[in-house]
């Protein structure tokens, strides 16, 4: 170890210059990795969220279960809904944009969220009150808001705001998930219809809704349900959560795999590094290898010899990088990423992953220079110069 | 086949040239009819055509001849570094064509010590860490092998230098160091290439010295490859090479003195 660390330190810009090609690769694999965490940590919350319900929506509409908005279907609809066989309950939903003049950004945008109080505290997956209290059915006018919009408009519980021109009363604040709800407004679906037809431009149904949540009774197969709604109630379209979740999943999938891909080929190119450079290394220490064969060494003692001193060149540059990484992410976190409204989720499985890759890398990377190594003949080394 | 280390080597006999022991064992060192030719070139070398060569116990001798004349490929060949095309060679009377391939290393390791020119030592280990090196490679007590390197160190004198790196050290010095390392695990036979050849006059003599004293001290063999006349006349016998052949072989006064002491050894026993 000792002998791997100054072999390290006799090439120190050669070192130094390998060890940042490693650093690059695992800071990248860091940032991006937890990003990535991030995205699957929300991703997760969607498919608890959309795992227990069909979401019963129009079919000529062209949009469907989770990224619909606006009015699709009539309301009526959910009492219907509620007559088929297998269904608990089904209530409307209205789902708006809460700001028409909101720029894009790389965090979902600002909702209202209407549903009936009641009958949304019954879901089997809630959105749980972390200040204040949840709304019931004989509130209007008032407000829930998620947490990053709490501190977005530094909103406390008792304060008053305006959202699409009309005053609300913040009543509770939702408990942090890093995930769609912290930008919504919980509202009455009666608040959130006068909301939809105020900005209509056209005169519209006021009996409309985005779409049913369909909630079904224990063991029933949802696919079955949701055929069965299809058929019954002529013109919807009902999504079973497996659809939903595969939605969720598919939007999520490409995004992961530029992201972590991205990451672990500028890891790779980072270990191809460190393989050049111990083969160069490996070459200048033709000598040093012949005199160690004639002291006794063998061929496991040269390949660990290598091994070590290439692991512990990614452990160094895991280490760097991750350090490197886990700062900027910190950074971020507290502040550009916040307010873009994104979120580095630096986990320690994520530390786990980025240090112990970097060192299976340097491990790998270390296989083949011992290869040449051990193919040293010492009687062939030992005389030159 | 086992080889046991305290089967072929010889305990230490101070001060003596020849013992009672010595007469009973095999030759340390035995070549018969070797033949060592060197195909990667476009025209095959013959390094060595037939090679005979007795070394015995505690014997000093130095190879000489031209460069080219096959010195160092013969050395390699004792040293198990490369393989005779041709011939046999032994180690106090055991074939070394039997040995396992995989039990080389371990028997070099053991049995044969090596001295090369200058730039025989690792850079990034100290004076201690060079002379331990053989160490790393086997099994036993710590705490003992430390002893044993402190020992080497001693003998060469330079305990006070142990913990300087190389480029720390005169030529001379590392030269030293490099002969603690080759007697650190006590073999029997010390083979060396040209150590003198890269030091100066004084530096050199203080060298030769050394391993003067060491083989009478020790009691362990020596085969030095040399272009050095001061080398030469330290050992017992000269052998002179050339196209890959022994052409000569002169025994020295110091080497005459060896023999007397050996007949007389004879004459005691009858």
């Amino acid at each position: 170890m000792r002998e791997a660390l100054r072999n390290i330190w006799r090439r120190k810009v050669r070192s130094a210059l390998t060890i940042f090609g490693v650093a690059i690769g695992v800071f990248a694999l860091t940032t991006m990795g937890s990003l990535a965490s991030s995205i699957n940590h929300s991703i997760n919350v969607g498919l608890n969220y959309y795992g227990s319900r069909i979401i019963l929506g129009s079919q000529s509409s062209g949009f469907s279960g989770i990224f619909a908005v606006g009015p699709q279907v009539p309301g009526s609809l959910a009492s219907q809904a509620s007559t088929v066989d297998g269904v608990e309950r089904a209530y409307p939903t209205i789902i708006l944009s809460a700001n028409k003049d909101e720029a894009p950004s790389f965090s979902s945008p600002t909702l209202v969220l209407g549903s009936p109080p009641d009958e949304a505290a019954k879901d089997p997956y809630r959105l749980e009150v972390a200040k204040g209290r949840r709304l019931n059915g004989q509130d209007r006018g008032r407000v829930v808001v998620g947490s990053k919009l709490a501190t977005d408009k530094h909103l406390s519980v008792g304060d008053s705001t305006t959202i699409l021109g009309q005053p609300f009363e913040v009543v509770g604040i939702l408990e942090y998930l890093n995930s769609d709800p912290d930008g919504y407004y919980v509202m009455n679906i009666e608040d959130a219809k006068q909301l939809l037809l105020q900005q209509s431009q056209f005169v519209i149904n006021p009996d409309l809704v985005t779409n049913i949540n369909v909630i079904p009774k224990a063991g029933v197969n949802t696919t079955d349900l949701a055929n069965r709604l299809q058929g019954q109630l002529v013109g919807t379209q009902a999504t079973p959560p497996e659809k939903l979740k595969a939605q969720i999943k598919s939007a999520s999938q490409v995004l992961n795999l530029i992201v972590l891909g991205s990451a672990l080929i500028a890891v790779l190119v980072g270990s191809l590094s460190v393989i050049n450079t111990m083969l160069v290394s490996v070459g200048e220490r033709r000598k040093e290898i012949g005199i160690k064969r004639v002291a006794g060494a063998r061929n496991r003692h040269l390949v660990k010899e290598v091994v070590i001193e290439t692991s512990l060149i990614g452990l160094i540059g895991g280490l760097v990088g991750f350090g490197v990484g886990a700062a900027l992410v910190t950074a971020l976190n507290a502040g550009p990423a916040k307010n873009a409204g994104f979120y580095f989720a630096l986990t320690p499985e994520l530390a786990a992953i980025a240090i112990g890759f970097s060192v299976v890398l340097g491990v790998i990377a270390g296989l083949y220079p011992a290869w040449r190594a051990i193919r040293i003949k010492p009687v062939d080394v030992l005389r030159e110069e | 086949m086992a080889i046991r280390r305290k089967k072929s080597t010889p305990p230490r006999m101070k001060g003596k040239m020849f013992t009672k022991q010595d007469e009973k064992l095999p030759p340390i060192v035995e070549l018969k009819n070797v033949h060592r030719t060197y195909e990667e070139s476009a025209v095959p070398v013959k390094a060595l055509r037939g090679v005979n060569l007795t070394v015995d116990r505690g014997e000093m001798v130095a190879i000489m001849g031209p460069s080219g004349s096959g010195k160092t490929s013969l050395l390699n060949i004792i040293g198990l570094l490369d393989n005779p095309d041709e011939g046999r060679v032994y180690y106090a009377g055991e074939d070394l064509d039997e040995l396992k391939r995989r039990k080389i290393p371990m028997f070099r390791q053991k049995e044969v010590g090596m001295i090369f020119q200058q730039k025989n030592l690792i850079p990034t280990l100290t004076a201690f860490e060079n002379v331990y090196m053989p160490f790393r490679y086997t099994r036993g007590k710590r705490s003992y092998k430390r002893q044993q390197v402190e020992e080497a160190l001693r003998l060469v004198s330079m305990v006070d230098r142990k913990d300087h790196f190389p480029k720390q050290l005169s030529g001379g010095e590392k030269q030293r160091v490099a002969v603690a390392r080759s007697l650190v695990m006590s073999p029997a036979v010390v083979l060396a290439d040209e150590p003198t050849g890269e030091l100066d006059s004084k530096t050199g003599d203080q060298v030769v010295k050394l391993m003067e004293h060491l083989n009478e001290s020790t009691g362990q063999t020596f085969i030095i490859v040399t272009h050095n006349e001061l080398v030469a006349e330290a050992c017992h016998r000269v052998v002179q090479m050339k196209d890959g052949q022994i052409i000569e072989t002169a025994t020295s006064k110091k080497g005459a003195a060896r023999s007397a002491a050996k007949a007389a050894v004879k004459r005691k026993q009858k």
